[in-house]
């Protein structure tokens, strides 16, 4: 599916518990970089787990459809993709679950063009973060390919929106590796921008964040079931459907500061492992 | 035209002295808030007051060579919120009238801070009835620089009403139009939260302004505009880093 406008009350609700996607109200006197650099002098719980990271538009959704639908439970493993600094990781962290953020630019601070300051994801910055909320979030400052982690053991994987800033063989790399990663009859949680700039929908091949990524080619052939998501809304799926996604839009939640829209999926790894 | 990629190296060299379109480099380690709190002229240079999308890096530079500024000019700015042209051209000598209505109170109070510390005195006009007293046929500039398509076409055609008005003979209006690549007639989408493609040929019809400098195919809405060209030459334009667009640019003339 492609997120929609209109959320579900409980997203709603959940965003206004978590002051998802942007940070409490506390919070919106200061910009990200301010709120990081004065993160002594401030107080976290005041601003919310989610006021220290700039966000995309789109998370007003992806953040509380990946909440409700990975139904995490106390006790569980949960593999964070590229969290950067997102309050998800720490919400999850506080509910009881053992959670790991792999993100290689930790390493450097830095992401595309948004500098140290604006991005802030650091080691320092994360374990901050965790000694703030009281928790114990492992971050590794590396891509998942590379990252040292066992095999078959996470309950739950996340890797919110992004893909798209890669290429595809990078975007197969991680899923592959994911997959790997996933304990029999876990859930791999995903989305993936859907850019109306970039071909189907426009003239760009790609923009300066990534490009549309061939979704279908992504996930196909990695031994995981597809249990989530609408096909006709996956692009390059057979059954990806551009001109019903164009009449969709003005149900669509389309970020107001870049054009694009949140494609949602689930993949299961079967109970009996990869097949 | 639309604008171009690479700029022009007096394009980049005006862009580097000052600072166009983010701000000095020891800007980008501090928020707007700060900024604003306490004007660094020097640190962060005029254009470090307000966001931009990213397509000023061509259009600042385009406006101030192609209008042909002299000190004692008089020059009026449409929507320029505390963008850095305004100051610039106060710096060089010139009279400046910002007329902007979403810049009343607390934007307005950090524009009057940002004058003081370049030691500039741009008229910052946020009232429309003082807006509509402004003395007709005084202006030798009029600069819409990506405001149009913010604008329905019923405002966007008031603004130019307007500034057909108020330009003196002989005097120039520069506009700069942004050209969404995701919306129609080069995307998909009819229109954005708050943008849109204007029709620029109805826009600028009948204000008795002659184009002066604009290729008509590379300007949405006139007859000649040509969308598989455009399309064709993407490669070779300026397209914004941070949104989807690129640049029409037109001159309309006063006849003298």
């Amino acid at each position: 599916m492609i997120g929609r406008k209109a959320l579900p009350a409980e997203y709603r609700e959940w965003n206004a518990y978590w002051g998802a996607p942007y940070g409490r109200e506390e919070a919106a006197a200061l910009e990200v970089a301010d709120r990081l650099e004065g993160f002594d002098r401030v107080d976290p719980h005041a601003f919310g787990p989610f006021a220290f990271q700039l966000t995309s538009d789109t998370r007003v959704f992806e953040y509380p459809w990946a909440y409700h639908t990975m139904e995490a439970k106390p006790g569980m493993r949960v593999l964070d993709v590229g969290a950067g600094l997102s309050g998800l990781q720490f919400v999850l962290a506080m509910e009881g679950c053992e959670v790991t953020n792999v993100d290689p630019s930790a390493k450097n601070g830095e992401w595309g063009s948004l500098s140290a300051a604006m991005w802030g994801l650091t080691p320092h910055n994360h374990q901050r973060m965790n000694d703030a909320f009281g928790v114990d979030v492992r971050l590794i400052p590396e891509t998942v390919q590379d990252a040292d982690l066992p095999e078959g053991t996470f309950d739950r994987a996340l890797c919110l929106s992004v893909l798209e800033h890669l290429d595809q063989a990078d975007a197969r790399g991680i899923l592959e590796r994911v997959a790997a990663l996933l304990a029999p009859d876990g859930l791999f949680l995903v989305t993936v921008d859907l850019f109306f700039d970039v071909k189907p929908f426009g003239v760009l091949p790609a923009n300066s964040y990534g490009g549309n990524i061939d979704v279908h080619q992504a996930v196909s052939g990695l031994g995981l079931e597809l249990v989530y998501g609408d096909p006709r809304e996956l692009l390059g799926f057979p059954e990806f459907d551009l001109e019903r996604v164009v009449e969709l839009v003005p149900d669509l939640l389309v970020s107001p500061r870049y054009p694009c829209a949140s494609q949602a999926l689930v993949l299961r790894k079967p109970a009996g492992g990869a097949r | 035209m639309i604008g171009r990629a690479p700029l022009q190296d007096e394009y980049l060299e005006w862009n580097r002295t000052w600072g166009a379109p983010y701000g000095r480099g020891p800007s980008a380690m501090v928020s707007f808030r700060r900024r604003l709190e306490k004007v660094d002229p020097d640190a962060y240079g005029p254009f470090a007051f307000q966001a931009q999308r990213g397509l000023k890096t061509f259009q600042y530079p385009w406006a101030y060579f192609t209008a042909g500024v002299r000190p004692g000019m008089r020059v009026m700015l449409s929507g320029e919120g505390l963008g850095g042209f305004q100051f610039v051209l106060a710096m060089n000598g010139l009279q400046v009238v910002n007329v902007d209505p979403t810049a009343a109170g607390e934007p307005a109070r950090a524009h009057a801070r940002i004058n003081r510390a370049f030691g500039t005195d741009v008229r910052l006009v946020t009232d429309l009835s003082e807006a509509a007293a402004l003395e007709q046929g005084s202006f030798d500039r009029v600069f819409l620089l990506s405001t149009l398509d913010h604008l329905g076409e019923r405002a966007g055609r008031a603004v130019l009403e307007s500034s057909a008005a108020l330009l003196a003979p002989g005097g120039l209006c520069l506009i700069t139009a942004d050209l969404l690549l995701h919306l129609r007639p080069l995307g998909v989408l009819p229109e954005g939260p708050a943008e849109r493609n204007v029709d620029l040929r109805r826009l600028t019809d009948g204000l008795g302004l002659e184009l002066a400098h604009g290729d008509p195919r590379e300007l949405y809405g006139f007859p000649e505009f040509d969308r598989g060209r455009v399309v064709e030459m993407l490669p070779e334009m300026f397209v914004g880093p941070f949104y989807p667009s690129v640049s029409q640019t037109a001159v309309l003339g006063k006849p003298g």
